[in-house]
Parts: structure tokens; sequence; C-alpha cells
């Protein structure tokens, strides 16, 4: 399956089940609909969330007097704010995500993935901006919180063919120093590539003030290395073709994979980065909908 | 180190075929296009070396287990170490057993072949396990008792308890060489031949040969003899039993020759001879020879009488003297004789005279009836005159005697050859009526009947100082045989004035001949084409030994003589020394010629005589060797010839006593022929021609000597070209034989079955002499085999030590099964993900 139909990209168990959760921003972003405010508290979407206690240092300003004169003890209103955001989705469409053992390439679990997401975050009325990237950025779909961007994104998406070696740090530097705001950059690569040099541009993207997911899109086969008998590998990406028994270096590779794959995690950790490995042999509904679960606990347990 | 099945190391090869198959799997893989490969490659890298390594100890092991497997199936073997831990190879041998009668010995309170069934005992406790026997009876033939070796050994135990003695004579050689033979182009490593036999010298007559071949087998088939028996005994033999007078016929005190041989190495006193005639052996005659020295063979004469005609047996028995005996089965001899009532003879009077006396047949007559006229006796004469020869039926007589007659009517001679052929007997004498023109033409010629050419007659009966004599010595003759023990002086005392030189074919050895370019056979170095008798003593077909040639051509049996086979002539009597009166005309050559010597014997027997100018009135001696009778079979009859006359015209024997036993013992030849082959060596095949068996369903039971009628044996019945025969081969035991013929349940045949038949076998009494092979004879043999002597208590142990060399394939499977199970355990836990 070369060319995913544009139909085929939008997973209905995938939107039914994740539209209920919604995509939601874990920091602080800059909502571009809202002006040039420096505050966040003074965007339009502020919501009240909860009372605290007054402690010694807090801003009088958030005291919330009508409880005070009530009940005469000091509670500071806290407030949560609903802003709008720019999704940057960036899409690693290099050679190596062409592989695939089963029906999905990992390049078209990927496509999926950044659909239902782009179609997601459409839907809250949120900016999603798309790019696919190799060696560089090959396609940049610019940011809109119009609905009918989605056509134009799945146009893009399913038009797409990788055919190159992956640079993902070069395109993370290069999109940290483009993007202005605050926003979300979500990455679904393989990040067969040197780890070191992702984390590297993943900080940078921090160091911006970006929120970044990582969606570590893998293979079933490159996660159980399951091949028996003699086989010879031909490396995608023009990488040097190997013969051997795969069931000899099985557990060496599992062991190797799985450092690259820790490694990955805990750099992910340290910079307060989501890092979800996506195993393509699973439903797409079923790995968006744990993943948005598990973020909208771990946003809301956050303020 | 040597390989057994050299040809299997080409499974070496198979070393090959772990790195074919190897190198095959290489080409056969699956291709998969691959995102990770550089986890792939950081795998392979920390792991390259292990799975190099691993998959070499992998090869090594696999080529090493075919290697493994090749060369225990190419079965190594070690021959030099015979103390090897690594396994005793099993022995493939044969146990010859000597069963010849001189192993009937008693030594103590055994014969010698229980000690050598004792020693074969010992033989099979020495032999590793895994060992293959076969065991083969040893005489003048070899029995194979199990022919290719068994594992049972218990089967081979049971086998050689059971083994029977025999009767035969010994031969080690070819018992040896059929043994090590059977063994050659066997595959296994120790090849054993294991000869247990005794040691007398005649056992071992080949023992040249034997070392020879032993000598040529020395490497591959080791051979052991077990010689046991120690010094030879006090042995007396009965070597020769026969009638005198050759007939034997019923009611009448018959004379039979018993020849009584001292094998023993000192005298032998006082020895008692027996006779006992008949089915019970009740009569006897016994006599004592007072003493026998060493080596010493005497004939004694003794008489039995026979009660009952037809077959019948009769025992010669040396009874135990002063010294003991102690190999019983020489110390008797049976015969069987074919008793007669009656024997007819015709003679024909070629010249009768005025009175009685003066007929030619005259001596004739009372030689074959030396009694009076009126008296019975068993040989009836009738007498005809040659004119009268037309009218004579012969078909009641057993003989003819023709004396003197010039030629025989047309019709006599059809009736006289029709005789003959049948089984007849003729003697034929010359006498100066003979027409010798008509005997050479027509008798020997034309019928063949005669077996000499007649030359012309020599010699002057009117004088009695120049005489041949007859032979006084070398008696070869079965007729005349007798004198040997008899003496020969009593016939060379006979004198011949007068006699008609009897020219034989030329006989010569069949190798002397060769083909001329048109086929015809000639002598080598002559170029006449060859007309005689040719012999080949080795010829296997009884009928190739003596073949008469016919101007270059072989002549089938009784080609030109109305299908009659006509034998070989022999001689049966020769002149001895005599006197030749020279005539004028003589010369060395025409003496020669005339005497059928050659000149060299002339001139030796007439030393300082001058050939060339013979001086006439001067006598020469001659060293003569000419015939004086001689006779051939003419069908299944017999024909003698005589030189000389049958009245004493011519020569002084027809008057002599010696004449008396002399025609006895060749009407007695000739009865034999008409009746039946009654006696045979021990081992040779009895063959009776039975013309009532042409009948289907008899059967023939055999009861071998010293066995229960229970016992019997099948013989064998056979019709070859319509005529029936009884055959019968199994004859290993000295004695009498019955066979009583019977018709089958259920045969066609109604009526009386032919009359039971008795035959005898005689052992060769050779075997008799047991002094021991000489000191030079076993160095000889010791030189290329191993001689034990039994009884000897450590014979399993010697026999064990002397086994050298080690097959070692089971250590090579079993390291060959420890490198498999291996194989398969690293190959499992390499293969394990890692």
């Amino acid at each position: 399956m070369d060319k995913q139909h544009i139909a085929e990209l939008l997973d209905p168990a995938a939107i039914s089940r994740a539209e209920a959760l919604g995509f939601h921003a874990r920091y602080v972003v800059e909502g571009y609909m809202a002006g040039e405010h420096k505050s966040p508290y003074r965007g339009f979407a502020i919501e009240f969330a909860q009372h605290r206690e007054y402690a010694p240092g807090d801003d009088t300003r958030h005291l919330d007097w009508k409880v005070l004169a009530r009940t005469d003890r000091y509670f500071i209103k806290q407030y949560e704010q609903e802003t709008n955001y720019v999704a940057h989705i960036l899409l690693d469409g290099s050679e190596s995500m062409q592989y695939g053992s089963g029906k999905l390439t990992k390049l078209q679990y990927a496509k999926m993935m950044a659909a239902c997401l782009s179609y997601l975050i459409l839907h809250q009325r949120d900016a999603v901006a798309l790019g696919i990237f190799d060696e560089q950025m090959r396609d940049f779909a610019p940011r809109s919180n119009s609905k009918g961007t989605i056509h134009s994104i799945m146009s893009r998406l399913a038009a797409y063919q990788g055919a190159h070696r992956t640079d993902i740090a070069k395109t993370l530097h290069d999109l940290a120093l483009q993007l202005r705001r605050k926003g979300i950059v979500i990455i679904i690569s393989d990040f067969f590539d040197e780890e070191e040099k992702i984390l590297e541009g993943i900080r940078h993207l921090r160091f911006g003030g970006h929120e970044v997911i990582v969606l570590h899109t893998l293979d079933v086969e490159e996660l159980e290395f399951p091949f028996q008998g003699l086989v010879e590998f031909q490396g995608l990406e023009n990488l040097p073709k190997v013969l051997t028994r795969p069931r000899e270096i099985r557990e060496t590779y599992k062991k190797v994979f799985g450092e690259f794959c820790t490694k990955l995690r805990r750099g992910c950790e340290r910079n307060h980065v989501h890092y979800v490995q996506v195993n393509t042999g699973q439903p797409l509904a079923q790995v968006l909908s744990s993943y948005l679960t598990f973020r909208l606990r771990t946003a809301k347990s956050k303020y | 180190m040597q390989f057994l099945n050299p040809l299997l190391l080409f499974g070496l090869a198979a070393v090959s075929v772990p790195i074919i198959i190897h190198l095959i799997n290489r080409r056969k893989f699956r291709k998969v296009i691959w995102a990770a490969m550089r986890f792939v490659q950081l795998s392979i890298d920390q792991n390259q070396r292990r799975m190099q390594l691993e998959d070499l100890i992998l090869l090594l092991l696999r080529c090493a287990l075919l290697a493994l497997l090749a060369m225990a199936l190419a079965r190594p073997a070690l021959t030099s170490n015979s103390t090897s831990k690594v396994g005793e190879a099993g022995v493939t041998g044969v146990v010859v057993l000597d069963n010849s009668y001189s192993m009937g010995l008693q030594d103590g309170d055994k014969t010698r072949f229980d000690h050598a069934k004792d020693a074969a005992q010992q033989v099979l406790q020495s032999l590793p396990k895994g060992s293959a026997i076969a065991v083969y009876l040893a005489s003048d033939v070899v029995r194979p008792l199990i022919e290719e070796p068994v594992f049972d050994t218990e089967m081979v135990k049971q086998t050689l308890a059971q083994a029977p003695l025999s009767d035969r004579a010994t031969a080690i050689f070819p018992a040896v060489r059929q043994a090590v033979q059977s063994m050659q182009g066997r595959s296994q490593l120790r090849k054993e031949v294991y000869v247990i036999t005794d040691n007398p010298a005649v056992g071992w007559e080949q023992s040249e040969a034997l070392k020879t071949f032993l000598g040529e087998n020395e490497g591959r088939v080791k051979t052991h003899f077990i010689i046991v028996g120690g010094d030879p005994s006090v042995n007396l033999a009965v070597t020769g039993l026969e009638p005198v007078e050759g007939i034997v016929p019923r009611g009448r005190r018959v004379r039979f020759n018993v020849r009584i041989t001292n094998f023993s190495k000192q005298d032998y006193k006082n020895a008692q001879v027996r006779l006992s005639a008949g089915a019970t052996q009740s009569a006897r005659d016994e006599l004592t020879i007072p003493i026998l020295r060493p080596g010493e063979e005497k004939a004694v004469q003794l008489f039995a009488s026979f009660t009952e005609s037809g077959p019948q047996s009769v025992t010669a028995r040396v009874v135990q003297g002063e010294h003991g005996d102690r190999l019983p089965a020489d110390d008797l001899r049976t015969l069987v004789v074919n008793v007669i009532e009656e024997v007819r003879v015709l003679l024909v009077n070629g010249e009768p005279g005025e009175e009685p006396w003066q007929d030619e047949t005259f001596f004739l007559q009372h030689s074959l009836r030396p009694v009076a006229t009126n008296q019975l006796f068993y040989v009836k004469t009738d007498e005809v005159r040659a004119s009268r020869l037309d009218l004579v039926n012969l078909d009641t007589y057993n003989a003819v005697a023709l004396a003197n007659i010039a030629t025989l009517p047309p019709l006599f001679e059809q009736t006289l050859t029709n005789f003959i052929a049948r089984g007849g007997g003729m003697l034929l004498f010359p006498g100066k009526n003979t027409d010798t023109k008509y005997h050479n033409d027509a008798l020997h010629a034309r019928l063949g009947l005669l077996p000499a050419r007649l030359a012309p007659a020599v010699g002057d009966a009117s004088q009695d100082e120049v005489f041949v004599t007859l032979q006084s010595s070398n008696y070869e003759h079965e007729v005349v045989r007798i004198w040997n023990d008899l003496g020969g002086a009593l016939l060379a005392g006979e004198r011949t004035y007068r006699r008609t030189p009897l020219h034989l074919p030329r006989i010569v050895a069949t190798l002397d001949l060769e083909k001329t370019a048109d086929g015809a056979a000639k002598v080598r170095g002559e170029t006449a084409p060859f007309t005689g008798w040719a012999v080949n003593k080795d010829a296997t077909d009884e009928t190739a030994r003596e073949v008469r040639y016919i101007n270059g051509r072989a002549e089938a049996d009784g080609a030109g003589r109305a299908g009659v086979r006509v034998g070989m002539p022999r001689v049966v009597l020769r002149y001895g020394e005599g006197l030749h009166q020279v005539a004028p005309e003589d010369s060395l050559a025409t003496l020669a010629q005339l005497y059928q010597v050659s000149e060299a014997a002339l001139r030796e027997a007439n030393p300082g005589i001058d050939w060339a100018k013979l001086n006439p009135k001067q006598r020469l001696r001659l060293p003569l060797g000419q015939p004086a009778v001689v006779e051939s079979a003419w069908g299944l009859g017999r024909v003698y010839q005589f030189s000389s006359t049958a009245d004493v015209d011519w020569c002084s024997l027809p008057a002599s006593p010696q004449s008396v036993p002399l025609l006895q013992r060749m009407l007695g030849s000739m009865l034999r022929d008409q009746g039946r082959e009654l006696n045979v060596a021990v081992g040779a095949p009895l063959n009776q021609q039975m013309s009532r068996l042409a009948a289907a369903g008899l059967l023939a039971k055999v009861e071998p000597p010293q066995s229960a009628p229970a016992q019997a044996e099948d013989g064998t019945l056979e019709r070859v070209g319509g005529i029936a025969a009884f055959r019968y081969d199994k004859t290993d035991r000295a004695g009498v034989y019955q066979v009583r013929f019977e018709y089958q349940k259920g045969s066609a045949v109604e009526g009386q079955p032919p009359a039971p038949l008795r035959f005898a076998a005689q052992a060769d009494t050779r075997e008799s002499d047991l002094s021991p092979m000489t000191a030079q004879t076993r160095q000889g043999i010791a030189a290329h085999a191993t001689v034990h002597d039994w009884p000897k208590s450590a014979l399993a142990d010697d026999l064990r030590r002397d086994r050298v060399g080690a097959e070692f394939w089971l250590p090579l499977v079993l390291v060959a099964l420890v490198l498999a199970a291996l194989e398969i355990y690293l190959a499992q836990r390499f293969s394990q993900p890692k």
C-alpha cells in the first residue's frame, strides 16, 4: 500500500474515541487568536478552576473577596486558562519509515496518526501546522485553524512518498529557530538516527518553550526481531546488506534496541517531553486514546 | 595399522558433506528489507566472533563424525599390538579334525580321536567373543561338517563331539589347502586354521607342497597344527586278503592269501591270524606267525569254505599277540567274494591228437579241472573241435578257450563277439596251426578282440637248450600278483622254447602328444600320425584316462566295433631273462625289434660282444620284458592272449602246477567282470549295474558296517542310458555293507525285489604305518605355522598369546557417538537466542 487513499487516513474508531478526550496543551501556550498578550491570564479564555488557602507571598489580587467576606478566611482564587495553540506535527517521512511487517508501514501508520491528531486539534479550533521531513523539510502545511484545512493536510499526507535518509536533529533545530510562539510540537518518527543529536534538537525546542511530544513509531518486528533461519537484511536508507541468523543475535538485538529506546525515553523525560512508543501492530484508536487519557490525567494533575 | 575394508576409506570423502551443505545453505536465505540496520549491525558486531567460532566448532564436529564413521566402516586394525585394550577382534577360523583311522589309536583310556576332540574344545575356549568357526573333517577327502564359519559355539561344540571316525587314510595337505583357501578373501583380521591331526609320516607326504603353500599364506591366515599322540606304538595290521585261486566255489575249502605287516619298531612274536567266512563267521582257520621283524610283511595262506553261493564276506583278523595292539581298526580286513556254484568253460581244440593227452586242450582241461574226471568240481569243461564251431552255442558258458586255432568260421566270429561283449571270457593260445594273418587282420585289427598283434613265431621247440623263462619278480597284474607272495621262482622256472611275440600297440603319455595342422595327433618329435594308446593318469574322467588313437584320431568308444568299449591292453606276465641263438641275419637292431627291448638294454646284458660281427651259434643273453600274456577288456568281457601254446609243444608252463592257480585266477577275474564289483577302497563309490532295477519304484537300503538295520541309509538308484545302476558313495567305514532292495509302497511293480547285495570296503593299508614324520618335516612346517603337541594343559593360553591384532572400529564408533551427542547438544545450545 504505497499510496494511501485520503479517506483511509482518518481512522473512524480512533477519531471517535479521541474526540471525547480532546487534545489539550500541557503548558502555557501562546494563542495567536488572543493577540500579543504577555500574560496568559489575560487571555480570553480564563476559567475558574479552584480555591487554595492563601499563603504569605501570594498576590493579594487573587484573593477571593467574596469568600473572605462570608467566611473570614483567605482563599486564593485559582483559574484554569484555556487558550488556543498551534500544534506542529512533524512527520518523519524518511525511507526507514517505509518498513512494515503487517498491513501498514510505519509511514502509513504515522500518516494516519498525523491525520487523526490534525483532525482532533482542528476540531477543537486549535491550529495545526504539518511538516514532513527527512534530511530536510520536504513539505510544510502552514498553520491553520480552519476545519477545512484537514483536507489540505490529508492530501499532503497521502501524496507524500518517503525516499531519503533521516536527519531529525537538523529538522528540529531548524524548526526551533523558526517557531516564534510557544506551541506543541508532535514528532512522529522511528528516530533511527543518533539519539544524542535527536535529544539535542528536542532540547532546543523545549528551550523555546514548546511542549514536545515524541511518538516513537516502531514496527512490531523491529521490537521483537522474530526472524528464523538465515536472513539477508537489506538496509533501507542505503545501508549495506547483512547476512545472519537472527535467532542467534535476537537477544543482543533486543538489548541494543531496548537501550536505544530507553535512552530516548530517558532523554525525553529529562526534558519533560512525553515519550510514547507506538507499536504499529496495535490499533491506532487504542494508541491514541490511551495516550490522550494519560495526557488528560497528567494535565489535570499539573494544575 | 591396516584397514580390513580399505575400499570404504573412500567414505572419508563424506567429510566434505557438511561443508557442501553449509555452502548450499548459504545460498538459501530469506531477504528482508530492513530499517533498523544499525541495531542488527551492532548485534552482529557483538556476536560475530562467537558465531564464527560456534560455526567452526560445529563444522569440525560434523566432519570429524563422518570421518570417524568412515574409518570405522573401513575396519581399522592393528596387527602389532597383542595386548590391545581397545578391543579384541573375533577370530574367523576352521577347525580341521583328522578322522582317519589312525586316529582310532588307543592312547591311555582314550583314542587319539577323543584327544583331538578335547584339543578342539580347548581351541574353542581360547576364542575371543564374536568368533566364528567352521568344522572340516579331514582324511583323504575333506568333508565340511560346518562349511561356513558360524558364531554359535555351542553348535560347533556339539558338532565336534558327534564327529565320526572313518576308516579313511590321512592326507593333510588337501585339507589344509581347502581350509586356508576358504579363509582367503574374507575381510576379517584374524583368520586362523587349526589342524588337529596325528603325526604318521604317511599323512604328511606332501609336506613340501604344504610348506610352500603355508609360506605363501603365512601373513594372511594363521595356521596351527595340533599334533595328537606321541611315539608310535606297537601295531600289527592285516594289509592284504585275497583268494589265491581267484574263484571261490561253494562248499569247497578255498585258499586265501592273508598278508600281515608289523609296523612296530620291534619284533612281534606269536601273532595269531584268524580267517572266518560267511555271515556267521563261524568257520575259522587259524595260524600263528612265530615272529615278524619290524616292518616285515608276511603272507600266510588260510582256508575258508562257504555254504551259500552269492556275495559272502570273509574276514581276516590278527588276534593280539603278546605285544598287544592299540590300533584296532587295521587288525581286521574284510572281503566280499562272489561264491559261485560252477564255472563252465568251453575248450576249443585246434589240434586234436590221437590220444587224449595229445589233444591241444589236454593240459588246459586238467589245469582248469585239477581233479579226477568223475569227481565233482566247480569248474566244468566241454571240449569241441575247431571244425565244429559253427554249431556251438556259447550261452551256457562263462568262458571259452581257443587253443591253436587257424581261423574262426564267420558265424562263430559273430557268436564269439556277442558272447564276450555280454561279459564272457576268452583265453587264446597260439600254436603251429595259428593263421597269423587272420589273427592280426580279423581278430586284432578288425574286431579288436586281441589286444596284441602276433609276430611270426620265434624259437626252436625241437631243442631244449635255448629257451626263455618267465619273469621272476615284480608281478604287477592282479592275476599274477599273488606270486609276489608265493615266490617268483615257481613261475620263473618254466621254460618257453618257441613263441609268437606279442606286439602291443604303442602306449604313450597324453602329454607327449601334440596336434598337427590338420588336427591329427602325433608324438612330439615324430612326423607320422599316432596310432596306439595315450594314457593320462590325472584325468578325472574315467574314459579320458586311456584313449585309443588310430592314425592320429582319437577313437570314440567302440567305434567300428558294434558299440563295444575296448580296454587298453595290459601285460599280465612277461618273459624274464633268456638266451638267443644268433642266426646269420641277426643284428642288434633286428634283435631289439624282435624282442621289443632297447638296444642299450641288449648291450648292457651282453658286455664284451662285438655287435658289428655277430658270431652265429653265439648265445646272447636277453634282458627280456617281452609280454608272455596280455589281456584287455572287451565290452563287458575280458580276453587273455598267450604267446605260447596251451599244450607242452612249445613251453613247459601248461604242465606246471603253477598253471592251475594262474588259469583259475584268470577265470576268477573273468567271473568278477561277469559278476559284480564287490570290493571298493574306503571312500570310493560303489557302482553296480542292476538289470532288474530298470523297474521304477525300487528303494535301496544300505546298512553300513557296525550299524543296526534301523540305521540303514538310502542308496541311490539311477538310470543312465537305459542301464539302471545302484550307487553308494558313503563308504567311510571299512567292513561289510548290506544292501536290501524293496519296492516303494504303491509301486506298480509286483513280485520279489532283487536279492540283497553285499559289498565290502577296505581301508588304505598305508595308514597303518604309524612311524612319525621326520624332524625335518616338522621343522619345515613349524617355519610357517605353529605346531603344538597335545596333550598340553595350556593350549588355550598359548593360542590366546599367539593371537595378535586388534580391530578398533568399536572405539571409533563410540567416539563418533559421543561426537554426535556433543554436536546435537552444541547445535541446540548455539542456536539459542543470544
